[in-house]
């Protein structure tokens, strides 16, 4: 229990951390938000009450301190721009991102899993050294170039799937397939080298001697030491990955956190662009907190030790 | 398909003299079947020109299945989100006015010969002095919150117009709106304004429910109008309107409903329409519009392209500062561009190359109106003779956002090419609108003056608005002859008259070069092979349309009223 509560102090000090850090650096940011909302005949005197209108006469830290007062009682405000309240936006457009981003690890894992399995099984084989080459193209291929050929042959050419929006699971099949494929190439990597190394273990060698099956000592010995490091690396992946939307959304016009914050980010929308910070940074620091209570239902070593100190 | 381009070329060349404003259209050979046979009838919804590179013109007909079919939702993709839907309030790009026309009705519209015709209003005439223009009303008008249109519902949003920050400097001249009668409006003037009816051809000119204006917290959210598609949704990126059954003009909307899409990507808005998931797409993207006359030619999709008065590429100088005050350092500018270089290296070739503020295909242009040619020869001797003068020739070139890359880094080396001596600097876009409506900048790469009627952008070249802190001259360049120039243009009804004032523009613009021309934009709209009607159809009165482009100043923008979709 004292984990769990050390665990949501540190919550608390990020998410306080990361939104004033943004807050700054929007501000300090070249642009004006009351110009671009005032518009390009706007005389001096206009703009100056569009300002204060805004609230941008006042001090950074006093408008922070505003703003996390609202915040925290879920009024993050309305757009500067078009005025929709940017808690109704995020609530429309959260679900996309998740669903984008659940979608994303399920394909990599389902593909980077039985991969690694199989590889490992016969490291230096010829599966092995195929999944090896193609997870290295698959990591070094951006998701903006990989994007546009998904696009064209699957959308363009063979009509499979939406080019951009959002009706329905099979408009989120190709942004997702983008955003997996390096993900998936790194989990095989790493999944495959932990698993060769578990099975050069000891007890591994015992498994073997009292006469189980491979299959069986892979599954029942090897498999969970041996994903660690790729539960943490999917966890710290969930936070880039949540910055990887931001490209992805834009060019399969999903309508998630990732626009939202581009989209904000080029009309100077600052309490949108913060809105949309907030929400990436809980969620990176909610991943990572899970991430912690995976570790400990997957090793009792963990919670014993924490347990003792 | 080749006999129908032969047959269109007739009937182009025909339209060319209807319709002022000459666009591009291209049929998918999809659409060019056995029922495109019909030639093209008359007005500009039928036919068009097609132009290919280099200048050649050749035409096809746009296929017309013989009767509009009901029912459908249009997808289309715009380049860009809008503000809000409050006319007063908002700031309507492209984007937001063709969301703006599906759900309100502007006063006035512009017929083919690019003339402003009543829409809404059912008439309207001027006092022979032009102090005083007299709008009537079309009676039965109901807003889609059921109540009538009325002369006092004008009234509102011209008296929101002269309270706005954003709109009022567009309606300097206007003094009061009156209630004459429940659907007579008066809108006295202090100056004559005989071309006012074109300044209410888009967000100037709708009129919203008084409702939608009293509503304070939803008033840019929640539009009410008068339009052929109510208000449905609107999240940011997507809206959504269905149709008004009730609309004034009777059997139309043909569509059920319109869903608009922000798609700033100009690739994944062409993925988008090839993959079925847009009908049409708006975009003045080079590489795209390449791809899409590709495409078109191959009978994949359609293709308009608005070959009428479009914005206008150029370097706009600082006429008050250094060095720039000079009109030698500014025609060595003009000298030193080679404008088609420039356009095939930084737009793909496909814009048309600019040597005034209008295009060749609209009334207003003045063939030989002195604008310098390229000549670097001359621009070389200019520069010597100011650096032996004032010892340098040194300034900086600006451009808004990083897309103006390019564009700035071949105008550089044309620049130095002649001995000038340039920075160039590449400044977030509305830091760079601020800068420059202050004056801090020399020289600007900008885009502006798209409006097929020259007294819309009078407020950016008078005198009048060249010495403010905020210059809406934002070149602040002040000549009496060009302010006497365009008042006749706006006191003047006489088209004669306002084409020799807009005459005298040109030469003047041509001879002190305050704006540096490079390029007309284009406008292109591609869609599947099943919409129809995508250039506007007639009128209310049954004139035929301007074909695309002109509401609210802007290019491109075309109504959805006469949209459809076949089988």
């Amino acid at each position: 229990m004292r984990f769990v509560w050390r665990k949501f102090a540190q919550l608390i000090v990020v998410v306080l951390a990361v939104t004033f850090l943004s807050y700054l650096m929007l501000s300090l940011l070249p642009g004006d938000l009351a110009q671009v909302k005032c518009g390009i005949s706007c005389d001096q005197q206009s703009l100056e009450r569009t300002r204060e209108e805004l609230g941008l006469n006042q001090p950074i830290p006093l408008r922070y301190v505003k703003w996390l007062g609202k915040a925290v009682t879920g009024d993050l405000g309305k757009s500067g721009t078009n005025q929709q309240p940017i808690t109704e936006a995020l609530q429309q457009r959260l679900p996309t991102t998740i669903k984008l981003l659940v979608f994303s690890q399920l394909i990599a894992l389902a593909i980077a899993v039985p991969a690694a399995v199989i590889a490992a099984q016969r490291a230096g084989g010829i599966f092995d050294r195929i999944s090896t080459t193609l997870a290295f193209a698959g990591l070094s291929a951006p998701a903006y170039v990989v994007a546009p050929v998904l696009v064209y042959l699957f959308a363009v050419r063979l009509k499979w799937f939406p080019a951009t929006g959002t009706e329905g699971l099979k408009s989120f099949v190709l942004p997702s397939v983008t955003l997996a494929l390096a993900e998936m190439a790194a989990y095989l990597r790493l999944l495959r080298s932990d698993l060769i190394s578990t099975l050069q273990e000891d007890y591994i060698t015992m498994a073997k001697a009292k006469g189980l099956s491979p299959r069986e000592v892979m599954i029942k010995h090897a498999f969970r030491p041996s994903t660690f490091s790729l539960v943490t690396v999917m966890g710290l992946n969930a936070g880039r990955l949540l910055g990887g939307t931001l490209i992805i959304e834009v060019i399969f016009a999903l309508n998630g956190i990732g626009s939202y914050i581009v989209q904000g980010i080029f009309s100077r929308d600052y309490f949108a662009v913060q809105a949309g910070v907030v929400v990436v940074a809980v969620g990176y620091v909610l991943i990572n907190f899970a991430v912690d209570m995976l570790y400990a239902a997957l090793d009792p070593r963990i919670r014993h030790a924490r347990a003792i100190a | 398909m080749r006999t129908s381009e032969l047959r269109g070329s007739k009937r182009a060349t025909a339209l060319l003299r209807v319709a002022a404003a000459v666009m591009v259209i291209s049929l998918g050979a999809g659409a060019c079947g056995s029922n495109s046979s019909t030639p093209a009838g008359e007005g500009a919804e039928k036919g068009a020109a097609k132009q290919t590179k280099g200048g050649a013109r050749a035409a096809v007909t746009l296929a017309t299945d013989s009767q509009p079919r009901y029912g459908g939702r249009l997808v289309y993709g715009l380049e860009a989100e809008t503000d809000g839907f409050n006319p007063v309030k908002n700031r309507w790009a492209i984007s937001g006015t063709m969301i703006g026309l599906t759900v309100f009705d502007p006063l006035v519209a512009f017929d083919a010969d690019q003339k402003p015709q009543p829409y809404l209003a059912a008439s309207f005439t001027p006092s022979s002095d032009f102090k005083t223009w007299t709008f009537k009303l079309r009676p039965n008008v109901k807003f889609h919150d059921g109540t009538p249109l009325t002369a006092a519902a004008v009234k509102k949003v011209y008296d929101a117009h002269k309270q706005s920050g954003l709109t009022g400097a567009a309606f300097t001249p206007l003094e009061r709106t009156e209630v004459v009668d429940e659907l007579t409006v008066e809108f006295h003037m202090s100056s004559p304004w005989a071309a006012f009816p074109a300044s209410l051809t888009g967000q100037g000119g709708v009129i919203p429910a008084p409702a939608q204006l009293d509503d304070q917290e939803n008033s840019t959210t929640r539009p009410i109008g008068t339009g052929p598609f109510k208000f449905v949704s609107w999240n940011g990126p997507i809206y959504v309107g269905e149709k008004n059954p009730d609309y004034w003009r009777p059997g139309l909307p043909y569509l059920d409903a319109v869903e608009f899409r922000a798609i700033p990507e100009n690739q994944s808005r062409m993925s988008s329409l090839l993959a079925g998931q847009l009908h049409m797409f708006h975009t003045t993207n080079g590489p795209t519009i390449i791809d899409i006359r590709k495409r078109a030619d191959a009978g994949e999709i359609q293709v308009v392209e608005d070959l009428g008065e479009t914005e206008e590429g150029f370097v706009m100088l600082n006429t008050s500062k250094p060095p720039f005050d000079d009109v030698r350092a500014r025609r060595a500018v003009a000298y030193a561009i080679d404008r088609q270089a420039y356009i095939d290296a930084v737009g793909e070739g496909v814009n048309r190359a600019a040597d005034s503020v209008f295009t060749p295909n609209t009334p207003w242009y003045l063939a030989d109106n002195g604008y310098p040619e390229y000549d670097p020869a001359t621009a070389q001797e200019l520069v010597d003779e100011i650096k032996r003068e004032k010892g340098s020739f040194s300034f900086r070139l600006q451009g808004g956002g990083v897309d103006s890359r390019n564009a700035l880094s071949f105008l550089q080396q044309a620049f130095q090419n002649v001995g000038m001596d340039v920075e160039v600097e590449t400044i977030e876009q509305s830091r760079y609108i601020v800068e420059a409506l202050a004056g801090n900048y020399q020289a600007n790469l900008w885009r502006q003056f798209g409006s097929p009627d020259p007294d819309f952008d009078y407020i950016w070249w008078i005198s009048d608005n060249a010495d403010d802190q905020l210059a809406l001259n934002i070149a602040r360049h002040a000549n009496p002859d060009i302010d006497a120039a365009l008042k006749k243009g706006r006191e003047n009804p006489d088209p004669e008259v306002r084409r020799e004032a807009y005459a005298e523009l040109q030469r003047k613009f041509s001879e002190l070069v305050p704006y540096a021309w490079l390029d007309h934009a284009t406008w292109a709209i591609a869609a599947n092979n099943k919409v129809r009607g995508i250039v506007n159809g007639p009128l209310p009165d049954g004139q035929p349309s301007y074909p695309i482009g002109g509401s609210g100043g802007f290019p491109g923008v075309h109504r959805l009223t006469q949209v459809w979709i076949a089988e």
